[in-house]
């Protein structure tokens, strides 16, 4: 057991200087509809991939404990390994190595099955992401569709996970994440129709070769929505409501332990580090060839995933009704406006380049889109300034309060 | 604040046609700061009613006071709210002082004063960095708060030497005298702390996350919290100007100027920010305090046994958490007959099922952190 577990960490570590090997030679996998099985190639492409997403899962742990541990004046973890890099390879071998609890009166299938369903729509969501320029699994024309369609699967497996557990923590937890998922990926959706729009394609590799400027600066509300929506659709602060560890404990996740737990932390990571590539590939500009533009590339995630870690290091939580109210009330109404206005844009940006409907705009029209949509951001930012307290909605409480028996 | 056993009224079970939920917050829970228990009934996320359940930490600190010498009683009286125990020994002594007429000297007094205001911003700082745990920012602040908190208990152990459980006061002054270099130290941490209370309240006063989960969430009117014998910061954020310092000024507070910071509508804003205020006020205290220090003996030459005569004596004092009281009777042996606490934890939890009940299940914590109550006191 103990070799099993040993070959595995090398592997794991092994792995990711193979992709880098295999990241000058020309195009790994083409994968269409013409040749499915693909021969041995794909396996070994699968396998790379596996192992890289294990291994930067198992290394954002450690890095997001790093992190946290500056902002709060503390160390972090420094003991196993230099500076304790490998603190996540022996967090991982002791909860695989740890005893399989579940609930006595827990409904054991779906309780097993829970932990699967989570982790396997955010692995699926790889297929099409380019991690390396031209290495995809799958190069779907329909990628970012694929992307929003399978993650959103998972909030199956968080309702299944606090159902199962038969512990009313996990059911608060359950309910909650399901009302949060549905209501975010609202807005996320329309976010993401404007970058469609302006780039038009839905597959991930021509929308990246569409920006002639990033569009981050093309479309900085679409982006800020998203990193919002993603950071909800993530559990993470200030959204983490249906995890919150002050007042239902860990949620969803409450009865989980051991190797159903690990698969269910893990896809946390897991799934940070995927949407911060989406919106990396989405907003941070071309993909660069090689070597130097797979570097540049987990630069620009890092960035995002830095974001991330610094919410949860900083942030307080929003309540339930608060986040609710945040996704239905701002977020809905500010993506509706700008997919609209962008629809404008571009309209207008046709009409006087004489582009054809379907055809990417080149720079000229994206600089011009640029320039209106930052006046746009820049008055929105003052109008907002001016506002207070955005997520008071709901005032006092609505109950009668009774009485208290033996005061006055 | 009955026993779990009691059914929860039954009119208010069912609301709508659905059933409510009975959730146990608690024993063990990350945030109800020790082992307390809150009988919650819960309508989906809204809060029907809320039921604290006492006595898993109960010591039983009274009746074993009854067994112990007046001067062994200090080292219980340590154990009750163990986030501010140099202001429970002050309790205790002063009642003690008031059974037996013993007068400390004016070095003495300016000492308790110190380290009673030292304990105050550790247990506020304390307070406020669970509050913010409570409301979700992980642990960040409260690690900051811990590390002021660290320093003042570096003081406390370059004067006692010990960092929780001090046992500093005795009948009739302190038990040791300032150590060398104490002067400096309480200066350089000071002039520091004034800063990083700038620091808090840049992060803390005005951030919106902040703000729309405690603004006008759970108002106390003062009135009410008269009613509910609420004290401490908990009554002065109600705009109530009721504090014990100013009131029934004990050892040296008529002395030192500073002010009393009052809430407006007793929410959970209010409750927050006059801790910070009041931190600021302990600072300006210590400040006076170490300015006038007088030279002179630190102790009054009492007996170890002491043996007050019958009687009885009641002595309170302003504690961090609110108005801390001891009640001894005295049947002139070495213990006392009987000994009471009047712990302000205990008595503000009064008022929880008010605040609670149809605000939102995450507002629970919130409010029972801005509570700020510490189950040693609660359970004695």
């Amino acid at each position: 057991m103990q070799m099993l577990l040993f070959n595995m960490v090398v592997l794991i570590l092994v792995t990711p200087i193979l992709l880098l090997i295999y990241a000058n030679k020309e195009p790994l996998i083409q994968y269409t509809s013409q040749d499915v099985f693909n021969g041995i190639n794909f396996f070994i492409g699968l396998f790379i991939l596996i192992s890289f997403l294990l291994f930067v899962t198992t290394m954002l742990t450690y890095v997001e404990r790093r992190l946290v541990a500056r902002m709060q004046n503390r160390i972090g973890p420094n003991r196993v390994g230099p500076f304790g890099v490998l603190q996540g390879f022996a967090d991982l071998i002791k909860l695989i190595t740890k005893e399989d609890l579940i609930p006595t009166l827990a409904n054991r299938n779906i309780f097993s099955l829970a932990p699967i369903l989570i982790m396997s729509p955010v692995l699926l969501m790889f297929a099409v992401i380019p991690i390396l320029p031209g290495f995809t699994i799958a190069d779907l024309d329909i990628g970012i569709f694929y992307v929003v369609a399978i993650t959103s699967l998972g909030s199956l497996g968080v309702f299944a996970a606090g159902w199962a557990s038969n512990s009313k923590y996990s059911l608060y937890g359950a309910v909650r994440g399901v009302a949060q998922l549905v209501s975010y990926e609202v807005p996320l959706v329309l976010s993401i129709c404007t970058i469609v729009l302006l780039s038009g394609s839905l597959n991930l590799i021509e929308i990246a070769e569409a920006q002639e400027i990033p569009f981050i600066l093309v479309q900085p509300v679409a982006f800020l929505i998203i990193l919002f929506s993603v950071a909800a659709e993530l559990n993470r602060t200030p959204f983490d409501i249906n995890e919150a560890d002050s007042e239902i404990v860990a949620g969803f996740h409450t009865e989980y332990s051991g190797t159903k737990f690990a698969l269910i932390y893990g896809t946390e990571y897991l799934a940070a580090f995927g949407w911060s590539l989406v919106i990396a590939i989405l907003f941070f500009g071309h993909l660069g060839p090689g070597i130097g533009g797979f570097l540049m590339l987990m630069a620009k995630t890092s960035i995002i995933l830095f974001l991330f870690f610094w919410f949860r290091g900083t942030w307080p939580r929003v309540r339930i009704d608060q986040i609710l109210a945040i996704a239905w009330k701002i977020m809905f109404p500010l993506a509706t406006i700008n997919i609209i206005i962008t629809a404008g844009e571009i309209l207008f940006v046709q009409s006087i380049f004489n582009i054809n409907p379907g055809n990417a705009l080149g720079l000229q029209p994206l600089a011009i889109i640029t320039i209106i949509n930052i006046i746009l951001f820049a008055g929105l930012l003052v109008i907002l300034s001016f506002v207070k307290g955005l997520g008071q909605f709901d005032k006092g409480p609505k109950r009668y309060v009774p009485d208290i028996e033996g005061v006055n | 604040m009955s026993q779990g056993n009691e059914s929860m009224n039954e009119s208010e079970k069912n609301i709508g046609g659905t059933e409510s939920v009975l959730l146990n917050l608690g024993p063990q829970h990350p945030s109800t700061h020790g082992v307390f228990r809150l009988r919650t009934l819960l309508d989906g996320e809204e809060v029907v009613d809320v039921e604290p359940i006492l006595g898993y930490l109960h010591r039983g600190s009274s009746k074993l006071a009854e067994e112990r010498s007046y001067t062994q009683i200090i080292t219980l009286t340590d154990r009750l709210d163990y986030l501010a125990g140099m202001s429970n020994n002050l309790a205790y002594i002063s009642a003690l002082e008031k059974l037996t007429d013993v007068e400390p000297p004016e070095r003495a007094r300016y000492l308790r004063v110190i380290m009673v205001e030292l304990m105050r911003i550790a247990s506020h700082l304390m307070g406020i960095g669970f509050l913010i745990n409570d409301l979700g920012a992980w642990i960040t602040p409260l690690m900051h708060m811990f590390r002021e908190r660290e320093k003042i208990l570096d003081l406390f152990e370059m004067v006692c030497g010990a960092r929780i459980t001090f046992s500093y006061m005795r009948l009739g002054g302190v038990s040791h005298d300032l150590p060398e270099g104490f002067e400096k130290s309480i200066a350089e941490f000071l002039d520091d702390f004034e800063k990083k209370i700038e620091e808090y309240e840049n992060l803390l006063l005005g951030n919106e996350i902040i703000l729309s989960r405690m603004v006008g969430v759970a108002p106390l009117a003062g009135e009410r919290a008269i009613n509910c014998s609420i004290t401490g910061p908990n009554l002065r954020a109600s705009g109530v100007d009721w504090d014990l310092r100013k009131q029934d000024p004990y050892e040296i507070y008529d002395q030192l100027d500073f002010s009393v910071p009052l809430g407006e509508n007793g929410d959970n804003w209010d409750r927050m920010v006059v801790r910070i205020e009041e931190m600021k006020e302990s600072v300006h205290i210590l400040r006076q305090c170490m300015d006038k220090l007088p030279q002179g003996p630190y102790r009054a030459d009492t007996d170890f046994f002491v043996r007050p005569p019958e009687g009885e004596a009641y002595g309170m004092v302003e504690a961090p958490k609110g108005e801390l009281g001891f009640y001894l009777v005295s049947d002139g042996s070495i213990a006392p007959y009987r000994m009471g606490i009047r712990s302000p934890s205990f008595i503000n939890l009064t008022v929880l099922r008010e605040l609670c009940v149809g605000w939102k299940l995450a507002d629970i914590i919130v409010n029972f952190g801005t509570l700020d109550i510490n189950v040693g006191e609660v359970d004695r």
